[in-house]
């Protein structure tokens, strides 16, 4: 279902929700549950585009609740909007590819499900679609545009990777809880800009990733 | 044309799908024996229109709610909730929000609310302080997204696709605007009067989320600030500590997380007020579809809406034995007089029973009898009526937003 030439707004990774309220004599706190929209895989270069912009600030659901058949005239002025007056640090160069992508995967959009049947499509669509072969962690970076946001040993919008590591230095489930940052996404642990999850990180990618962070 | 209906697919509400996480996605094994969830349940809804399908998700506080975003959340309450009683629980109210940098820890010792701009004195003003101010007002008001039901709008307009459940109807308890600005000792040549909260834009120097009232609505004694909603302190996703409630109003103006109030000697001229949230500046706040309206003006006050809450399409009736139809309806504040069942498509209509009123900017209830003669389908139609004698269109208004929309809704049943 989540494969990566077809469009699915369904490649949804379920995790449990994190749910809490903290009561505690210093106020209310609360803590989101974790993120489960995803935009659809693409090979159009839009697709990485859309993940290192768009989920900078917001969730994938504005986009993939829009009305089927959207014009493309709806698509150019909403991401004209998000660049100026939203803020969104777009490239004017990069504009048309993600307009094309945002076009071709409202297309994508498919009628209602058959009512009630025997395999509920959510789970059909969970099957991991993990690449054939095995990436190392460089690829990965570069695949998932990482880079956008994060350097080896400085801020850009997210921590250092060096300072990530070292967060999580000496601790057994460091990677684990890496990776379960990158493929939720989360918010707080380090200022205001939320990092974006990304599910269509296959497991194996997950391991490669974070494991590769540790050792930074 | 045949307008649409007001409530979820019940044959998909009440579908729970059990998700085996572990099966599918083995991330337990792959990742060292730490599973990022044991087991998922989510429930799923299908609001009755294209490329409805949402996700039911328990937020913080909150029962589950139909997502409309995940991030920032933007929550609907499932239809069913409206039949419950004329209030809503805090754990079933809609939410809204426009930039992902939400506040998710406050600190009511250390929270403040400032007081600026045009005055006499600036303000810096604890919840203690605002709730020793004067006396706690209370006042029953329906909160609505300028957006509800836009999912409906035929053609359809872009924007949060909400059903009807971006609407709720608390009982709000705060001080009145009127008694913190007059604390602060109004200027002469003040204009408007504006609100922010702590919520933000998350990167970059997009406009923050800021809006504004008239001096003169702002000083009219009813607009409050709130920080209990039903007897309880603010849910944080409706705006704990402190919100501004204004009667009739848009939720579009009863900003959230309330950190800062201005007193301006020119109209505000924000993105969220020049730019956002503006109608059509004509008596119908319509335009023909695809067409662009000459003037714009901002949102304002609610129209009026009326709804069937005890049947759902698709409901099946007894023929031959009555059943008592019952419904909600309100308006911007004027107070509703009228409300009108049909059954028969709009053809007929009867005058229905209004129970008492909760205050004229509350929900109403409604109850009207009805005994279908014969077995067959039945289109109910329900239509109010305001003090002013504003009513409601048979066939949806239009406007590129999505705002507003009002038409008199139909249900479908069945007499069997």
């Amino acid at each position: 279902m989540a494969t990566r030439s077809g469009f699915s707004w369904r490649a949804e990774i379920l995790v449990a929700g994190g749910l809490a309220i903290a009561g505690a004599a210093s106020g209310l706190e609360i803590q989101l549950p974790a993120e489960r929209a995803a935009y659809p895989p693409s090979d159009l270069p839009g697709y990485a585009l859309v993940q290192r912009n768009c989920l900078l600030c917001h969730s994938a659901e504005y986009a993939q609740y829009q009305p089927p058949a959207s014009p493309r005239s709806y698509w150019e002025a909403t991401v004209r909007k998000m660049k100026k007056p939203f803020g969104a640090p777009l490239a004017e160069d990069d504009i048309p590819a993600i307009v094309d992508y945002l076009v071709a995967a409202n297309a994508a959009i498919r009628p209602a499900p058959p009512k009630v049947a025997d395999v509920p499509a959510a789970i059909q669509s969970l099957t991991p679609a993990g690449p054939a072969m095995p990436r190392d962690a460089q690829a990965i970076i570069t695949a998932s545009n990482c880079a956008a946001c994060h350097a080896p040993d400085r801020k850009v919008v997210g921590p250092a990777f060096r300072d990530i590591a070292a967060r999580y230095a000496g601790r057994s489930d460091a990677a684990v809880q890496i990776a379960n940052s990158i493929r939720t996404g989360g918010s707080g642990k380090w200022g205001p800009v939320p990092m974006p999850p990304f599910p269509g990180l296959s497991d194996e990618e997950l391991k490669t990733l974070s494991s590769w962070i540790v050792l930074r | 044309m045949i307008s649409d209906h007001g409530s979820e697919d019940p044959e998909l509400t009440s579908r729970r799908k059990l998700l085996k996480y572990l099966g599918a996605v083995s991330a337990g094994s792959a990742l060292g024996g730490l599973a990022f969830g044991a087991l998922a349940t989510e429930d799923r809804v299908r609001l009755p229109f294209e490329n409805g399908e949402r996700r039911l998700v328990a937020y913080p506080q909150k029962r589950p709610l139909i997502v409309l975003t995940s991030r920032p959340p933007q929550l609907e309450t499932p239809f069913a909730v409206f039949n419950d009683g004329l209030i809503t629980p805090n754990d079933a109210f809609f939410v809204r929000y426009h930039w992902s940098a939400i506040p998710t820890s406050i600190d009511p010792a250390t929270y403040r609310l400032r007081v600026g701009g045009k005055v006499a004195a600036q303000l810096e003003l604890s919840l203690d302080d605002l709730k020793q101010l004067s006396a706690p007002v209370e006042l029953i008001a329906v909160n609505q997204c300028s957006g509800n039901s836009r999912g409906f709008f035929t053609p359809r307009a872009n924007g949060g696709q909400l059903g009807n459940g971006a609407m709720g109807n608390a009982r709000w308890t705060g001080v009145p605007l009127k008694a913190v600005l007059e604390k602060a000792g109004v200027q002469p040549g003040a204009v408007q009067v504006s609100f922010n909260g702590l919520d933000t834009p998350p990167l970059g120097d997009g406009p923050d989320f800021v809006k504004a009232l008239d001096i003169d609505h702002a000083l009219d004694g009813e607009v409050l600030l709130a920080w209990a909603m039903n007897g309880a302190d603010l849910p944080m996703l409706n705006g704990y500590p402190l919100r501004l409630i204004v009667p009739g109003w848009y939720g579009t103006y009863w900003v959230k997380h309330l950190s800062d109030i201005q007193v301006l000697d020119a109209a505000f001229d924000g993105f969220w007020m020049k730019t956002a949230y503006r109608i059509p500046d004509n008596a119908c706040a319509c335009v023909e579809p695809g067409t662009a309206p000459a003037r714009t003006t901002p949102i304002s006050r609610f129209d009026v809406r009326s709804f069937i809450t005890s049947l759902a399409n698709g409901a099946t009736l007894p023929v031959g034995r009555q059943t008592v139809v019952r419904g909600i309806a309100f308006d911007g504040g004027y107070g509703i007089s009228e409300v009108a069942l049909s059954t028969d498509g709009g053809r007929t209509w009867r005058e229905a029973r209004l129970s008492p009123s909760l205050g004229r900017y509350s929900f109403r209830e409604w109850t009207a009898a009805f005994m279908p003669p014969r077995k067959g389908s039945y289109e109910l139609k329900v239509r109010a009526v305001n003090r002013i004698g504003q009513s409601q269109p048979a066939e949806g208004l239009w406007n590129a937003a999505g705002y507003m929309r009002n038409v008199v809704e139909t249900t479908r049943v069945t007499a069997i």
